[in-house]
């Protein structure tokens, strides 16, 4: 971003120099943050209310409604531009220099409904609510969760929080975070707070557990949730949707 | 909002010209401090309330207390302890519920604490909920504590929230009363505090 006032008293600036100037702003991961709500509009568009959107600590005001169209039977993607205008699309994929909005799911003619919810894994921040239950059987290698994981890199050191609902038969549940070497960490079961080293994975046979910990990752890649039985049986262990994951990076 | 590109090719634009383009952009109110009772903080990215003496629940209605509003288009990381005292006993105490009221729009993803100093008839300790607004979410099912014996600033539960506003609405602290047969009251007290984190990206 230009670190000087820009224009100032008597300035003209043609495009070339205005793209000099401002080509650096872009939407910064610990500040990103989007405030514009969704509602169906007439038929297959959406309305994008007017109101305070923050980038980068800026806060952008929009003066009235904004209207974007909409592809019938599928689940829409808004977001709003570095420029001030909104790109919509149905594959989900984030385009650079965007804020995501919510989405918008339509059928032939009309939206059927809005939400602002979906997973942040930034360089700053984690947040991801597990959508589907997922359930293993019949085997005690851990494997990481499907959701509940975040790609960070070696040194760095993240504030977590994760809770877990959990439904075993008599194969209960072990669980272990991975990516942070043997680092100790605590996590709340029934109502004892337990002390336990990453690495080695706990038993459970409880239906909630509360991890909280600040740890730094030892190996670059995917870090986070890892779990399996802790004794094989054909019935299955369960981590439920509803469980999340929060993570803040502190350093590194 | 400016609802074209700025500057287009070959423009030349004068200071004037921007600031009428772009005069809605502004930098956020991050200092903006908004009192009431107790401590209401607002910014841009964080909303926070600490209680310092709330209402007292001494019949039936239900005391909404520590009221964060969320606003639209938000996620936000929530946390914070309802802290309960019961300033006047009785020789058998009514029992008082706690919990968190939800406006509508909101979608609640909750993990929550009890206490274990003035519960009773409890067996479990923490719970993993989902919820969506607008509900009255209760915590603790049955806090009353010793019957005929007064406790202050006794955390009632710690809870940590992943909340996605789809609208504008509250959300707040709660207790009520479970039955109005003897002269026990209770108070929210000055260790509830409920902080409002916004992030997405």
């Amino acid at each position: 971003m230009a670190t000087s006032l820009f224009p100032e008293a008597g300035d003209q600036i043609t495009e070339a120099a205005w793209t000099s100037a401002n080509k650096t702003i872009t939407n910064v991961d610990a500040f990103r943050l989007s405030g514009y709500s969704l509602s169906a509009g007439t038929g297959l568009n959406v309305d994008i209310a007017s109101g305070t959107c923050f980038v980068n600590g800026f806060q952008i005001v929009s003066d009235g409604t904004q209207v974007e169209a909409l592809s019938p039977n599928s689940t829409n993607y808004v977001y709003l531009n570095d420029d001030g205008t909104f790109t919509v699309n149905t594959s989900g994929t984030q385009p650079a220099d965007t804020l995501f909005l919510g989405t918008a799911t339509t059928n032939a003619s009309a939206v059927t409904a809005v939400s602002h919810y979906k997973a942040v894994a930034n360089a700053a921040n984690v947040m991801v609510v597990k959508q589907a239950d997922e359930s293993v059987s019949s085997s005690t290698t851990l494997q990481n969760d499907d959701e509940l994981v975040w790609t960070a890199t070696s040194g760095e050191s993240w504030e977590l929080l994760i809770a877990l609902k959990i439904s075993t038969g008599s194969g209960n549940l072990q669980f272990d975070l991975t990516g942070f070497g043997s680092q100790p960490y605590t996590y709340q079961e029934g109502n004892n707070i337990i002390f336990a080293d990453s690495g080695t994975p706990e038993n459970t046979s409880d239906t909630a557990i509360i991890i909280r910990t600040v740890v730094t990752v030892s190996t670059t890649g995917t870090v986070g949730l890892e779990w399996a039985q802790n004794v094989s049986d054909a019935s299955n262990s369960t981590i439920q949707a509803g469980s999340f994951l929060m993570a803040r990076r502190l350093i590194g | 909002m400016a609802t074209t590109v700025f500057p287009q090719t070959d423009d030349v634009v004068t200071r004037t010209a921007w600031q009428s383009l772009h005069g809605t952009i502004s930098h956020g109110d991050f200092q903006d401090v908004v009192a009431d009772s107790g401590l209401t903080r607002t910014t841009d990215r964080l909303l926070f309330h600490r209680d310092i003496s709330g209402s007292t629940a001494s019949s039936l209605v239900a005391i909404e207390e520590t009221t964060i509003t969320l606003q639209a288009g938000h996620t936000y990381y929530v946390n914070g302890c309802l802290s309960i005292s019961k300033p006047n006993a009785d020789t058998t105490d009514d029992r008082c519920h706690t919990g968190i009221r939800v406006g509508a729009g909101l979608t609640v993803h909750a993990a929550t604490c009890r206490s274990n100093a003035v519960k009773t008839g409890s067996t479990a300790f923490i719970y993993i909920l989902d919820f969506a607004g607008s509900v009255d979410e209760v915590i603790n099912g049955s806090l009353r504590g010793t019957n005929n014996v007064t406790f202050f600033e006794e955390p009632s539960f710690w809870v940590d929230m992943i909340v996605v506003a789809d609208q504008t609405a509250d959300l707040s602290f709660l207790y009520q009363k479970v039955t109005d047969d003897n002269s026990t009251f209770y108070r929210v007290d000055e260790l509830t505090y409920l902080k409002a984190t916004a992030i997405k990206g």
